[in-house]
């Protein structure tokens, strides 16, 4: 396509042969001859036309650079030198059309040897289709990376064989890996060898099961060791005829959703505890005061509807009276109890010696209960305990009392004392039937008594009450059948009273 | 016509209260203290009417009015609940169920405990 030979003497190529022409019009490409240093058009060969829209005569003797808003991909002046040095430069340029629309195209440029003043053939190729699908395809990729590099998840592509392929920076970090770390990796290295199997499972799933994501709760190994619980789901990519190419898993970081789940979980355990608490305790008050309402309403009925003798209108008054008297007592116990439970009732503490309290209680029950003959055990020198006088007294009233109740007259009741290390021991022991083995450790609960011997009286708060009271002292209490019969209560308190603590507060707290 | 009844009721209070109640009266009646206690009177004495309050400790009244039913010698045994608190709501299942013959709620007084009585007596 060379216009000239070499050496030819320099003169405008002139291309009025129509053979020649007819050549330059057959080829497919834009031929155009611009001539130094104007830069004016003064050969269009037919494909140039094609190409950019207007015909030779209409662009003959114009400035081709102004024409055709040519941009160039580096300084024109540079080319310009390449040129000049070895008469040839081709690269990428953007022309305009008739119209406006761009042109890319595959540009070479011949400087016509000889040729005075200069010219240059330039003959471009369009390849604007291609270069647009370049770049669209480039603008996707980029797309992708960047949903790739920004997911707020946790992406990364698995071979078949486990090795992590790629991993996307969120992944990373949730790994506290540096960048490429994950890549080192088969994908099981970072999973809890616990939850091994269940990712395997997964991924063999996805494999056989077609593009339908599979999704398993995951705990994840961090680099330094640390656990993080997550959400994984996994599908496959496929080539053209089905087989599996490689696993895509998200990762999604679920350790807050767990912990806030196992919040919540703790949260409604206590409020179901709580709640269950609350309907014992109705259900128990309730059934106390519709028994307590029975004897009064009946009672009361008889006497207004029959004549009785004065001997019996006596007794059913005491029974009236004795019902009244038992309800106030177990609002009493029932408040005092949630009192102590909630801190309410704080301890004022002093030192208070252990026997001369179980003594003179002792007493009182020979006189209030002569049926029930009370044996006292008690060491002698027991140091004080830091203890207030009043509870103390309560804990060794309602212990004494409960034995009186399930013992048989006549058999004793044994309290004996010893000072066991730093702890003073009270054991109470009665002559009663001792008790069931599977009621030894609720005998301190609340809401027992419904299925406990209500033949006893009481509010069936006695022993919560000694419980509570002896854990605020820092003390412990138990329950056991002793060897020769009857039930055996134990106290023990510390001599310095230790740290004040609220027992079971909160745990069955219900008011 | 007398009628002849077993009470079941773990309370002392409640049975002394339903002994005065049925003082005068020409029925005839026996006391049970718990669910076996009663089990075992029913089957030897064989009354008419079994009236047994519901919450107990040990066998209590809906674990008993079972063994009744379950018992073919007693299928002519009528069943009352006696019902305090929430419980009550078992017991209506119970009656709901077939076989309790009267509902008592507690509180009660001798006239109601009497009514009930002459009712059962009279449906005989």
């Amino acid at each position: 396509m060379s216009p000239g030979r070499p050496r030819r003497r320099a003169r405008p190529l002139r291309v009025a042969d129509d053979r020649l022409r007819t050549v330059l019009d057959g080829v497919g490409d834009a031929i155009l001859i611009r001539q130094l240093p104007e830069d004016v058009i003064t050969f269009w060969n037919q494909g140039a036309a094609e190409t950019y829209g207007w015909s030779a005569s209409e662009v003959r003797g114009k400035v081709a650079h102004a024409l055709l808003q040519t941009s160039f991909p580096v300084p024109v002046e540079t080319i310009m030198c390449r040129l000049r040095q070895t008469g040839h430069w081709r690269g990428q340029l953007r022309q305009r059309r008739r119209g406006g629309m761009e042109a890319v195209v595959e540009s070479r440029w011949t400087l016509l040897p000889g040729a005075v003043p200069e010219q240059l053939m330039e003959v471009d190729r369009d390849v604007t289709r291609p270069a647009a699908m370049e770049i669209a395809l480039r603008e996707v990729e980029q797309h992708l990376r960047s949903v790739f590099d920004h997911s707020p998840l946790g992406i990364c592509t698995v071979a078949l064989d486990g090795r992590v392929l790629t991993a996307n920076p969120t992944l990373h970090r949730m790994l506290r890996m540096e960048a490429g770390g994950a890549q080192t990796h088969a994908f099981a290295g970072i999973v809890h060898v616990d939850d091994g199997a269940a990712v395997r499972a997964m991924f063999a799933r996805t494999a056989t099961g077609g593009a339908q994501p599979v999704a398993v709760e995951a705990r994840l190994r961090r680099a330094d060791g640390s656990v993080l619980w997550a959400r994984l789901s996994a599908s496959v990519v496929t080539d053209p005829s089905g087989g599996p190419r490689f696993h895509v898993a998200m990762v999604e970081d679920i350790d807050e959703r767990r912990q806030v789940d196992a919040a919540m979980e703790r949260v409604n355990a206590r409020l179901e505890a709580l709640n269950r608490d609350k309907g014992r305790l109705l259900s128990e008050v309730s059934h106390e005061f519709r028994t307590a309402l029975t004897s009064i309403q009946g009672f009361s009925e008889l006497l207004r509807d029959q004549d009785l003798g004065p001997q019996e209108v006596r007794e059913l008054a005491r029974d009236i009276n004795g019902e009244a008297l038992r309800l106030d007592r177990l609002i009493e116990d029932l408040l005092d109890l949630d009192r102590m439970e909630s801190g309410a009732a704080p301890l004022h503490r002093q030192p208070v010696e252990v026997n001369p309290v179980v003594t003179a209680l002792a007493d009182r029950m020979r006189r209030t209960a002569p049926d029930h003959p009370v044996v006292l055990r008690l060491a002698e020198g027991l140091p004080a305990i830091q203890a207030e006088p009043d509870r103390l007294t309560q804990v060794f009233t309602n212990l004494l009392s409960n034995a009186v109740k399930y013992s048989p007259a006549g058999s004793p009741i044994e309290v004996s004392s010893e000072l066991i290390g730093d702890r003073v021991r009270v054991t109470v022991r009665d002559g009663g039937p001792g008790i069931p083995a599977d009621w030894l450790e609720r005998v301190f609960d609340r809401y027992t008594r419904l299925e406990r011997d209500s033949r006893v009286e009481g509010t069936g708060l006695g022993l919560p009450i000694v419980r509570q009271i002896v854990q605020m002292h820092g003390g412990s209490v138990s329950a056991e059948n002793a060897a020769g019969g009857g039930a055996l209560i134990t106290v023990e308190l510390p001599v310095s009273g230790g740290p004040e603590v609220p027992g079971d507060a909160g745990a069955n707290r219900v008011l | 016509m007398p009628v002849r009844i077993v009470f079941c009721e773990d309370e002392p209070i409640i049975r002394k209260l339903i002994g005065l109640s049925l003082r005068g009266t020409p029925h005839e009646f026996r006391m049970a203290a718990g669910g076996s206690e009663a089990l075992d009177l029913v089957r030897r004495w064989r009354p008419d009417v079994l009236i047994t309050d519901v919450a107990m400790p040990g066998m209590d009244g809906l674990q008993l009015a079972a063994a009744v039913r379950a018992d073919g010698a007693l299928r002519n045994l009528r069943i009352v609940f006696m019902t305090a608190s929430v419980r009550r709501e078992a017991a209506q299942a119970e009656e709901a169920g077939g076989r309790a013959a009267g509902h008592l709620r507690k509180p009660f007084g001798p006239a109601a405990l009497r009514a009930l009585l002459a009712a059962l007596d009279e449906r005989g």
